[in-house]
């Protein structure tokens, strides 16, 4: 494994000079101020009166309270997070397609595989460490904007599935970067992860029943912020959901390693 | 002494399109080995089926006698490669983008960026971003990332292209100093005779995906037509004389006469000294030698016309 630092060092050089990591850092600390201060307009609902977009988004909070804010921050991260991973997954693997670098990276000392293992590794980080920002800033919104209703048990139990359902979220990036490494750019792993959002949300709205079968519903089956019309994840829902993310990862070894790069 | 390159009936076909066509050859150890051919013939695919980035449809290559294959991952810390344009990360500056091949070529010194840099003239453009560098210093810096590691062999496609003539002669001399005093292989491809011809020893012509021709470089001069091109002021008369002296003038364009015959190559004194004592003195008398483009096209024409 000796090789693996090298890797992680360079991916890790690639990812802190890049534009795209500083405004992915900037971004979810915006929006996590941002949620605090949509729960300040909630509690404040003579302000928001003047706009109805701003009551109509109020209004489907679920309380002016740390719990619906707590479930709000659960919707932002299953969907959000969804489409940050997916962006900065596309980015990770797509940009030495559109640099066109890739050719540099092939006859190594160090194996393909070890490249693709270090992006994965720093994708992993890359995506706790958005989340983990959005979760502070929205947290200390909340504080400084005094939202009533502070439950240490209720922070435990949000926290607990914030957790899972990120992580459970994040490992969703192995798909994407197969169809990232396959499509040689960015725009198809982007669209192919617009595509599984718009795919989720329909099963939860209009099939509600299979989403134990659809890889991509199981973080939002594990949350329960779907509803009681959700079903509980099944151990089918668990086995569908790591087939996928293996697959996605060893589709991406595999192609990186045998596939012509042309 | 095993080669350091080998292909065996090496071919790639891309549908129905044989990018390379069962292609046998053999680069020793020191060799300059120019691959020549006009844009298309195949020499990218061959390049890259030789680094392991494509997988041939059948026959097979070896770099110092193992299989050119992805997981030989010793195996590429003996080779540098520069394949097509260089591109580096572009929002990594120059040094930073020297320092990533460092490391993934495990080079333990860390003197080794600068000194690359030093050789290819890149010290002052260290802190520069890679998308604000010049086409002429990107090239160097994709020969600086093919060399960091000291390479026994050296791949390189077209590494002259986006270089001044200065830049050129410059990667000249530093690649035949690599050869000369590290013995270092190297297979270079280009589409142009001349600038390669100064440099390989062994010249291989690809078209069509198929190897037309390999020669020494000094056999080279052997291979190109050489003329007698004789002008007087009655270049009509003129042939009809050389005629009966059993030679075989042919008009150029020009009106002037080509002589191909050996003897008066040779002699061309006996014609000059035949036609003044025919009054018909020589206003020119040259012999000229085909140049190593037109050489380079007869030869794919000849391709052509047989295949």
């Amino acid at each position: 494994m000796s090789t693996m630092r090298p890797a992680i060092w360079t991916e890790a050089l690639k990812l802190r000079k890049s534009a795209v990591f500083k405004v992915s850092l900037y971004f979810f600390i915006f929006i996590g101020i941002m949620m605090g201060l949509l729960m300040y307009l909630s509690m404040h609902p003579e302000m928001a009166s003047r706009s109805s977009t701003l009551e109509f988004k109020t209004s489907f909070l679920g309380g002016s309270t740390w719990q619906g804010f707590f479930g709000l921050l659960m919707q932002l991260i299953l969907t959000l997070g969804m489409i940050g991973s997916g962006i900065v997954t596309s980015w990770m693997f797509g940009r030495e397609y559109s640099d066109r670098v890739i050719k540099d990276l092939l006859a190594l000392p160090v194996s393909r595989s070890t490249i693709v293992l270090s992006k994965f590794i720093l994708l992993f980080l890359w995506c706790i460490l958005l989340m983990v920002l959005m979760l502070i800033s929205a947290l200390l919104t909340g504080a400084l904007i005094g939202l009533p209703g502070w439950s240490d048990t209720d922070l435990i139990s949000f926290l607990r599935s914030y957790a899972v359902c990120g992580i459970l979220n994040t490992l969703l990036i192995m798909p994407v970067a197969f169809v990232a490494s396959a499509g040689k750019g960015y725009m198809l792993p982007i669209s192919f992860v617009i595509l599984f959002l718009i795919l989720t949300q329909f099963i939860f709205v209009g099939f509600p029943d299979l989403a134990v079968w659809f890889p991509w519903a199981l973080p939002a089956l594990v949350s329960g912020v779907a509803g009681p019309i959700a079903p509980d994840p099944r151990p089918v829902s668990w086995l569908l959901y790591s087939a996928v993310v293996a697959a996605g990862a060893a589709g991406t070894m595999l192609w990186w390693r045998y596939a012509d790069h042309q | 002494m095993r080669p350091v390159i080998q292909t065996e009936n090496l071919s790639r076909l891309f549908g129905k399109l044989k990018a390379v066509d069962t292609i046998q050859m053999e680069v020793t150890k020191g060799e300059i080995y120019g691959f020549l051919g006009l844009n298309g013939a195949g020499k990218t695919t061959m390049i890259r089926m030789l680094l392991g980035m494509i997988r041939p449809t059948y026959g097979k290559a070896w770099i110092f006698g193992e299989k050119a294959d992805p997981g030989n991952h010793g195996l590429w810390n003996r080779v540098g490669h520069l394949v097509e344009i260089p591109y580096a990360y572009p929002s990594l500056t120059v040094k930073e983008n020297l320092e990533i091949f460092r490391r993934l070529r495990l080079i333990r010194h860390k003197e080794a960026v600068l000194s690359i840099a030093d050789k290819l003239m890149l010290g002052p453009y260290m802190e520069t971003k890679a998308k604000n560098l010049s086409l002429g210093n990107a090239q160097r810096l994709g020969l600086a990332k093919a060399l960091i590691h000291r390479p026994e062999l050296l791949i390189l496609d077209e590494p002259a292209n986006g270089l001044d003539p200065f830049g050129i002669v410059q990667i000249r001399e530093l690649l035949k100093e690599l050869s000369r005093n590290e013995g270092t292989t190297i297979f270079i491809s280009s589409h142009i005779l001349g600038e390669v011809s100064r440099l390989a020893t062994r010249i291989g012509i690809i078209h069509l995906g198929k190897m037309i021709m390999e020669s020494h470089a000094e056999h080279l001069e052997n291979q190109r037509i050489r003329e007698l091109q004789v002008s007087t002021n009655n270049n009509q008369a003129a042939a009809k004389l050389l005629l009966r002296k059993h030679f075989h003038p042919e008009m150029k364009e020009d009106g002037s006469l080509r002589i191909r015959d050996a003897e008066a190559i040779a002699h061309p004194e006996h014609i000059s000294e035949y036609l003044v004592s025919k009054r018909l003195p020589p206003v020119q008398i040259t012999v000229t030698e085909e140049d190593l483009e037109h050489f380079f096209f007869r030869i794919i024409k000849e391709n052509n016309m047989t295949s």
